[in-house]
């Protein structure tokens, strides 16, 4: 059975916790100068979304997930699911609410996605780390100010609000990072 | 493109770093204590409990050595051999293996000064007024200092008494760590030290302000193998505490002290109970044997201090990760 060390933990690697596959969001390294080294751990639990906090002593070993991770293109959602493809073998599988989780407000039809598969069945949605989407709402927009650093909310059209720079307009495509759910710039028609 | 061949610190911070490395050399200087260059690599094992070593191999002798741990050995064995120091000092590079993360480097840098002839209390103020000397000079406000007994904290924070504190065993501490929502893998066997440790960095270190001082005293005698003892009267107990202080900036361990051992039997003692981290290199432990012989013929009276200069200047800079104030941290070496 595959085993990660605590020096090989990071966020997004998959693990094994308590029975269910599990994913790390943040590690830290946590020693005081006269003791025992400890990593301090916050995980999701893929199968309940919960999120926990766990203690390791410094070079303990925990299982590896048995997960497969898959790219697949997104489909579309028929108001209870999320339905995914494989591009290469055309075969379609859903998505619960639980698995996509905050992915929902960036998906974008034929965007290809990161599916992790836990026994065959998704666990963990994750959208492209750049997007590029059209804003729907967004106050107006001031043009030509480019220099007063001001910004604005604007709804995309996947559901995700971003700050925005106060000239963006209704109806222009933005570049945005789902990672920091961050505007990054403008795409040119 | 890949950046990671660029300094992690910015121009400013490197500057400021240069100028705390002046500022340490020049109140050293005042107070009369020498600056030695003890040696990098030192012929030892680790020796003291959750520290481990770096090891290197030495080719004149075919066999294991480490890089030190801080220069404390060399330190002591030059007081020996000159008593008549009021004090000595070294700034510069240590090593510790595996420790990595936001607030830990395998390589970082100390500055560890040892006074002769004065106790714990008046060790405390020295290195009190050197903090505050370089943050007046980085910053314009005095920072609030706030001293606690350990007993005291555990109290306040973990609900424990001082007879728990001291005498507990290990899963007595573990209910109390579980009861405060402390989570620990189910894999792993803690000491009671481990347990009071962990109370302390989960539970009491959050608390104290980002601005603030905070200094501890009062530690077991479990948790210093290198400091002097001494029998304190605590709720009706007289309790074997350390003589040790630690000082924090904000959240995080910037400095730690010790009133240190003299008596080589004592300090033989308590180097052999201390747990030490398995070592898979067997040096010959010369460095080691140099310093107990150092302290037969006689340590004077001292008090010693390690402070870490990458802390101090996080801590003055309001960095959040130790990558931003060193030149090249471990992932950019």
């Amino acid at each position: 059975m595959a085993s990660y060390s605590t020096n090989e933990f990071k966020s997004g690697l998959k693990v094994m916790l308590d029975g269910d596959p599990a994913t790390i969001i943040e590690n830290e390294f946590v020693k005081p100068g006269k003791g025992q080294a400890f990593n301090r751990v916050k995980l999701k639990n893929l199968k309940t979304g919960k999120t926990i906090e766990r203690t390791f002593k410094s070079g303990e070993t925990i299982e590896a997930a048995d997960v497969i991770e898959t790219e697949m293109q997104y489909l579309y959602n028929d108001g209870q699911d999320w339905y995914f493809m494989d591009p290469e073998t055309f075969e379609q599988i859903n998505a619960n609410e639980n698995a996509v989780g905050d992915a929902k407000h960036w998906l974008k039809e034929q965007d290809i996605c990161s599916v992790t598969l836990h026994d065959g069945v998704p666990i963990l949605v994750l959208p492209p780390n750049h997007v590029e989407l059209k804003v729907v709402e967004t106050d107006p927009g001031l043009r030509g100010d480019t220099a007063t650093g001001g910004t604005k909310p604007a709804t995309l059209e996947t559901g995700a609000v971003v700050k925005v720079p106060l000239f963006i307009e209704e109806g222009e495509t933005l570049r945005c990072d789902t990672r920091t759910g961050e505007y990054l710039s403008r795409v040119k028609n | 493109m890949n950046q990671s061949w660029r300094p992690g610190a910015s121009l400013a911070t490197l500057r400021k770093r240069a100028r705390i490395n002046q500022l340490l050399r020049t109140v050293s200087e005042q107070r009369g204590w020498l600056e030695i260059d003890p040696p990098v690599i030192i012929d030892a094992d680790a020796f003291e409990s959750g520290i481990e070593l770096i090891h290197t191999y030495d080719a004149l002798n075919a066999c294991a050595n480490s890089l030190h741990s801080s220069p404390e050995l060399a330190l002591k064995r030059v007081l020996a051999a000159y008593p008549q120091l009021p004090g000595v000092y070294s700034l510069g590079p240590v090593f510790r293996a595996g420790e990595s993360g936001r607030l830990h480097n395998p390589q970082f840098t100390l500055f560890e000064f040892y006074q002769t002839q004065v106790d714990l209390s008046q060790i405390i103020e020295t290195t009190l007024d050197l903090i505050l000397t370089v943050t007046s000079d980085q910053k314009a406000k005095t920072p609030p200092i706030v001293r606690w007994d350990y007993a005291e904290l555990l109290a306040e924070y973990c609900q424990l008494s001082a007879d728990q504190v001291y005498h507990a065993p290990a899963t007595e501490l573990a209910k109390t760590g579980k009861r405060l929502g402390i989570n620990v893998s189910a894999d792993i066997a803690l000491n009671r030290d481990d347990w009071l440790n962990l109370l302390l960095t989960h539970i009491v270190e959050p608390t104290f302000p980002g601005e603030q001082l905070t200094l501890i005293t009062g530690f077991p005698e479990s948790q210093a193998a290198m400091a002097k003892t001494q029998y304190d009267s605590i709720a009706g107990m007289r309790i074997e505490r350390a003589c040790r202080f630690e000082l924090y900036g904000g959240q995080m361990e910037l400095a730690n002290g010790y009133q240190e051992l003299t008596c080589p039997k004592r300090q033989r003692a308590r180097l052999s109970a201390t747990q030490k981290p398995p070592s898979t290199h067997k040096t010959s432990n010369q460095s080691l044997n140099r310093f107990m012989s150092a302290l037969e013929h006689g340590l004077p009276e001292s008090c010693g201090v390690a402070l870490g200069v990458e802390r101090l200047l996080l801590w003055l800079s309001g960095n959040q990760h130790i990558d931003a104030v060193m030149a090249f941290s471990h992932n950019r070496r």
